[in-house]
């Protein structure tokens, strides 16, 4: 089911109400039919798959409650990783590899038939994946102690307002939510159905908006040199961010109206002064998730310097597999870890520039800049994971700055200057919400103001979200992941 | 504090519907009275009793068919319209006994039966006044049901943008005359002829299935109706630029192959079968783009039509294509 769907519109209401009459110690079965629901009314044959994992994390963290010696608790993580990653591979990347070990041993005239399994991605697979590992492995770390409760197990891997898309909790913050008792609380409800709004808005009216000129261009990059190729490549940046943080915001706002606080996912990411910054507001629940169980894992900073960079680079070239199995998306993550190493590296190099040109004395203007250094650097990287192959995305880079003298500017606005000009302000007004958010808080501001401002302002984005929405049912870009 | 939290919500949502009510009016008042769909409606209701001749269809028809030229006619179709939509339309008109009618012409072009026109259901808002609309199985279900709702009771939805530049600057309306749409510009003159084909031509089929079974049906019913009512069905191919039917032809086959499809179930039917398709192949400044004719092409070969059809008398006992 979409978050973006009629069918959704009417599923959630009823959640939540029948979560409120019904008593306590029944919610987790209402919480898990609900959850179960949502995700088989996409294709239900593959809810399988999310019962097994369910299954063996839940034997194998009681297995390991029970075992005192870290050691010997080892043989049942390597059971949860070897189901959980198993899976993972069997349905996201061996296609991938098999074609690419073919195509490397018909490179060196070696002919190999390697099967080709023709297996639908199930949706939001590495999602709830790496939610339940966080699980096995905080259990045989001892961090947490193993949930005895099947039912409600079940429920924290299924939840459904994260369960496709995060974002991906971790079972100390999610976990004991499932054990207390919720009232219902009608400014709690409030918050989380204007959180929700705010996703709505940024998915249907900026995303999906973008996505058709992003589309346009990008599935015929060929057709295009210049100016289009530039504004589809800064829509894209907008419109994945959109897209993304719009699927959190309604996640964390349907938690929230049912009492779960979810963690952030998003903090207004093209803020960022830096590439190491904007890791820290970007998809925050995943690169946490590889800082914890990764990152530190292989040794972190704690190491040689080469070793740390390794670490580093490796750690983003994963997560460049993790969000597909395409070589566009590796190299999307390769130019991550390459742009943290370097910054690493010429820091001092960096400061001493800036004390040349005076940026210390300017520190407003210096920031702007960072912003926009960081801004467009990982927009190249967006390229790379917006391109249908490595030719395109190589395509476009080449050729964006082609004949800009010669097109006229109306090349630039792609499907229409309507189209352009809603586009372009909508994007802005998003930007102004983000500056109040960034410098006040937006419930802080709002909370200052009369309720007829406040309802006008609920007003405007619920008309702004009907007149200029997009409902020909786009899917949300992360559901591939 | 619960029950002021109700009391307010209550109120809010009450609010909304009142302003939703508001725009939504002003959207149908406004702006769809200008639509072709509804001014040709306005124009079928003043030439109605008048018409002998009917032609419904897409957009082929709608830009090619000037009714002056065809005497006691009347273009009643639209752009976009499927067989389904055609029939919606026939049904209507003689239940109601709007029109006395002598002949139908529906279009038998390539794009008429592809799985994309089945799909592709616009303007409910007008659509929905004509009975059997539920049958559309794009509609089956309650997912498609409210859809089907908000979009037939509430057609500003989606459509702000139109809205807000209508008050910005109020285009000009498209000039109709009994429901010929006058279509502007010269093919000839494009430079990117290739890339306009092409879009065209992935556009009209997006997927393989270019006869689908539930336009099919429905091409059918129509005809099976007009016997029923005693009234003769012409089924006209329409001109298309010569890089138009090559281009089909190279992706998906001959003419005659595609057509050979269907011919034998129409064996038993009383239809004639007029093909212009190739007509203007020689006259690229005929067309506005790939596929529909301009102003100057549409008056020409409705002055052709008309002797065509006269002069034939629309004998509709021969199924054999011109």
């Amino acid at each position: 089911m979409l978050f973006n769907s009629i069918h959704f519109l009417l599923f959630f209401p009823v959640v939540v109400f029948l979560y409120f009459i019904v008593p306590h110690r029944w919610r987790w079965i209402l919480l898990l039919i609900a959850s179960y629901y949502f995700y088989m009314s996409w294709r239900p044959e593959y809810v399988i798959l999310i019962m097994l994992s369910t299954l063996v994390d839940y034997f194998a963290g009681l297995k390991m409650g029970e075992i005192e010696e870290k050691v010997k608790r080892k043989k049942y993580l390597y059971l949860s990783l070897f189901v959980n990653l198993g899976l993972l591979f069997l349905f996201k990347y061996y296609n991938f590899f098999s074609d690419s070990t073919r195509l490397a041993l018909e490179a060196i005239s070696i002919n190999f038939n390697i099967p080709y399994f023709k297996l639908l991605l199930p949706v939001g697979i590495s999602f709830y994946t790496f939610q339940t590992l966080s699980y096995s492995i905080d259990v045989y770390k001892g961090k947490i102690k193993p949930e005895r409760h099947l039912g409600i197990f079940a429920v924290y891997v299924s939840f459904f307002p994260q369960l496709v898309a995060g974002p991906i909790e971790r079972a100390k913050n999610l976990l004991p939510q499932f054990w207390e008792k919720h009232k219902f609380d009608s400014e709690r409800l409030a918050d989380g159905l204007k959180i929700m709004l705010w996703g709505f808005f940024l998915k249907i009216v900026i995303a999906d908006r973008l996505a058709m000129g992003v589309n346009e261009v990008y599935n015929n990059v060929l057709e295009y040199t210049g100016l289009p190729l530039l504004t589809a490549s800064y829509f894209f940046a907008f419109q994945i961010y959109c897209d993304f943080a719009g699927y959190s915001f309604i996640a964390i706002g349907a938690a929230k109206a049912l009492g779960f606080n979810l963690m952030d996912n998003f903090k207004r990411p093209y803020f960022s002064k830096s590439i190491s910054e904007f890791w820290k507001r970007w998809h925050i629940s995943l690169s946490t998730w590889f800082r914890d169980y990764v990152y530190i894992a292989l040794g972190g900073n704690r190491t040689t310097r080469q070793k740390w960079f390794f670490n580093l680079f490796l750690v983003f070239l994963v997560s460049g597999l993790w969000h597909g199995a395409g070589w566009t998306f590796v190299i999307w993550g390769a130019l991550h870890g390459s742009y943290l190493i370097i910054s690493i590296v010429t820091k001092r190099t960096r400061e001493k520039t800036s004390h040349i040109f005076l940026f210390d004395r300017f520190p407003g203007v210096h920031k702007v800049i960072k912003v926009l250094v960081t801004f467009h650097l990982v927009l190249l990287g967006w390229i790379f994971f917006r391109a249908n192959s490595l030719s395109d995305a190589i395509y476009v880079i080449t050729h964006m700055f082609e004949g800009l003298t010669k097109q006229g500017i109306e090349s630039a606005f792609i499907l229409s200057y309507d189209y352009f000009l809603l586009s372009v302000g909508l994007i802005f007004f998003m930007e102004f919400i983000h500056i109040i958010q960034e410098r006040r808080g937006m419930r802080k501001f709002l909370n200052n103001k009369p309720i007829v401002l406040r309802w006008a302002l609920y007003y405007a984005v619920i008309f702004l979200i009907l007149l200029f929405g997009v409902f020909e049912r786009q899917e949300f870009i992360y559901f591939q992941f | 504090m619960h029950k002021i939290f109700f009391i307010k919500f209550t109120f809010f949502i009450l609010l909304f519907i009142l302003i939703l009510e508001g725009i939504n009016y002003a959207y149908i008042e406004i702006m769809l009275s200008n639509t072709v769909l509804q001014r040709t409606e306005e124009q079928m209701q003043e030439h109605g009793e008048d018409t002998r001749i009917l032609f419904l269809g897409d957009s082929h028809p709608k830009y090619a068919i000037n009714p002056k030229y065809i005497q006691d006619s009347f273009n009643y179709s639209s752009s976009g319209e499927n067989y389904f939509q055609s029939f919606l339309k026939f049904k209507n008109i003689t239940d109601k006994e709007l029109m006395d009618l002598d002949s139908l012409v529906i279009p038998l072009d390539f794009h008429s039966f592809s799985s994309y026109r089945a799909e592709r259901f616009l303007n409910e808002w007008y659509w929905k006044d004509f009975e059997g609309f539920d049958e559309w199985p794009e509609f089956k279900g309650v997912k498609n049901t409210v859809r089907k709702i908000a979009a037939a009771r509430y057609p500003v939805i989606d459509n702000g943008g139109e809205f807000i530049k209508y008050f910005i600057k109020r285009p000009e309306l498209a000039e109709l005359e009994k429901g010929w749409q006058r279509g502007v510009g010269d093919y000839s003159l494009a430079k990117n002829k290739e890339v306009i084909v092409k879009k065209r031509f992935d556009e009209q089929f997006k997927d393989s299935n270019y006869i689908n079974d539930f336009l099919f049906e429905y091409f059918l019913r129509i005809i099976d109706l007009a016997k029923e009512e005693n009234i003769k069905v012409v089924l006209l191919k329409y001109p298309i630029t010569e890089d138009y039917y090559f281009k089909f032809d190279k992706e998906m086959g001959s003419e005659e192959s595609f057509y050979g499809q269907f011919e034998e179930r129409l064996k038993d039917k009383d239809v004639r079968i007029l093909d212009f398709q190739k007509m203007y192949f020689d006259r690229p400044h005929y067309f506005f783009n790939a596929d529909h004719l301009n102003e100057t092409g549409a008056i020409d070969f409705s002055k052709l039509l008309n002797d065509e059809l006269y002069k034939n008398e629309i004998a509709y006992t021969n199924t054999t294509s011109k």
